[in-house]
């Protein structure tokens, strides 16, 4: 099965042609929303890096995100006197072959003046894109991400399973799939070490899920919300129970960090808990930190697993939202994917739900828009972290 | 998912389990089944909420899935229950509004 995709010079192929708007630092955000918001028929997003301090972290995923195969341009927009490493990053997008610039603020003569070059700028670009040259692409082009948020109890019964389904068949498919929130998995070192490829590889994901442990440990709080209670989640090891089942079934081929894109098709785990002592707060302060990750990670689509009911989408990647609860499903059906629920009715099985979230992945790869993109969700939030690069035993030799 | 049960209105993920899950809303009273066991609720059940199948001890391990979820922090009778009141994490304690 094949579809149509957009080529880039690295020979990555991307299903979308997004053009990024990117503010550099917060005193950048409003120009650059300005010039977004001039756009509102085509594919222009407001992405960007509030902070004004430097971070290895933050501009690696930047310079990720800029040259995702889903991006096909990019404006940087830069105040002026922050420390982003904003000729380094218009380079590298240029050295990719998209088209890109910066416009600073300061040097431009201030707000309504950068607005409007930038905006100049767009209408050119969009002219650009119209040419870049399309392929055929198949499943195993794609890489498929999966996190769930406002979990419940159903989560883990219907919605994480399916995904899981829907994992097992992508990489049957010769995809690559990642799965994450180490912190998310907290209790099941033991049974993730087993479904390892290489006793190497299980060493580093036991140690993994118990940095996380210890990391949200001094956080004094877990990844747990009061909706998680309230929708029968009771400790951390239970909602992990329900996280861990949309991984699917498969051996796990690699552990990565945000910014790695895996090398081949295999399942992937993203290791989102920042290395040495606890400096910048919490992993992932909510559930879009984390699908910038992903997306950064080279995801192509997202699969969002939600009971409570979140409505977010996401910049630059597709989010497919599957909704776990029944009584969910029916107050926030227009914001919603795929009704998993369905199984706990009895009205589907989880076999169906799979092969359903698997067939909406190719139809949303071919171009056609899920609901949170109708929507005109474009989330995107980016902070300060650490990591250590992966060790040698991390990824397949 | 356990094929006895999916008539049932009480889901049990593996033998294992000393839980049920509830299938839907259940009101107090309800007769449930779990294994050769029938049971009433002792209160109103939310959807996806647990239920004990038999009776716990304090400090018991909370099995669901085949897998530890937690411990009783008190004695639970079979057909309560089971949530933050009376059970909590391994790990890291669970954060309430």
């Amino acid at each position: 099965m094949t579809f149509q995709g957009y080529i880039r010079k690295n020979g990555r192929k991307g299903i979308r042609n997004t053009i990024v708007v990117a503010y550099l630092v917060e005193c950048a955000h409003h120009v650059s929303r300005a010039i977004v918001n001039q756009f509102p028929d085509h594919d222009v997003q407001l992405i960007g890096f509030p902070g004004c301090y430097p971070n290895q972290y933050a501009d690696k995923i930047m310079n990720q995100i800029c040259t995702h195969p889903n991006v096909g341009g990019a404006l940087l927009i830069s105040l002026g006197c922050e420390s982003f490493k904003r000729e380094k990053l218009q380079k590298h997008i240029q050295d990719s072959g998209r088209p890109a610039q910066t416009l600073v603020i300061q040097q431009q003569g201030g707000t309504t003046t950068t607005i409007q070059q930038g905006a100049d700028y767009i209408k050119q670009t969009l002219q650009q894109l119209k040419d870049t040259p399309k392929v055929p692409m198949q499943v195993s082009d794609l890489i498929i991400g999966t996190i769930c948020g406002g979990s419940d109890a159903t989560s883990g019964l219907t919605g994480n399973p399916a995904a899981g389904r829907a994992f097992d068949k992508l990489i049957q498919n010769g995809a690559a799939c990642i799965f994450e929130e180490t912190g998310e998995l907290i209790g099941l070192e033991q049974i993730l070490a087993q479904r390892c490829e290489r006793p190497e590889l299980a060493d580093e994901v036991t140690a993994c899920i118990t940095k996380a442990a210890v990391y949200y440990e001094k956080m004094g709080h877990g990844s747990f919300a009061p909706g998680n209670a309230e929708g029968g989640l009771t400790t951390i090891e239970e909602k992990s129970l329900g996280a861990y089942c949309k991984s699917g079934d498969s051996k796990i081929t690699g552990l990565i960090k945000p910014g790695d894109v895996p090398p081949q098709t295999g399942l992937y785990l993203l290791d989102v808990v920042p290395d040495g002592e606890p400096k910048f707060g919490f992993p992932n302060i909510v559930d879009n930190a984390e699908i910038v990750e992903l997306i950064a990670c080279g995801a192509h689509i997202n699969l969002f697993v939600t009971g409570r009911g979140s409505v977010v989408g996401s910049a630059i990647s597709p989010v497919i939202k599957i909704c776990a609860n029944p009584d969910t499903y029916e107050k926030l059906k227009h914001d919603m994917d795929i009704n998993a629920g369905s199984i706990l009715q009895g009205s589907q099985t989880l076999e169906q739900v799979g092969q359903q979230i698997y067939d909406l992945i190719i139809e949303v790869a071919a171009g056609k828009q899920t609901k949170s993109e109708e929507l005109g969700h474009q989330e995107f939030i980016l902070g300060y972290k650490t990591f250590e690069p992966i060790g040698p035993s991390c990824l397949p030799r | 998912m356990d094929n006895k049960n999916t008539q049932n209105n009480l889901l049990i993920l593996s033998v294992k389990d000393n839980i049920g899950i509830a299938r839907s809303n259940l009101a107090q009273n309800t007769t449930v089944n779990a294994d050769d066991k029938t049971f009433n609720l002792q209160q109103d059940i939310p959807l996806g909420h647990k239920i004990a199948t038999q009776n716990i001890k304090q400090g018991d391990k909370i099995i669901k899935c085949g897998i530890s979820i937690g411990s009783a922090t008190q004695d639970i009778p079979q057909g309560a229950q089971l949530h933050l009141h009376n059970v909590k994490s391994d790990y890291i304690p669970t954060y309430t509004r």
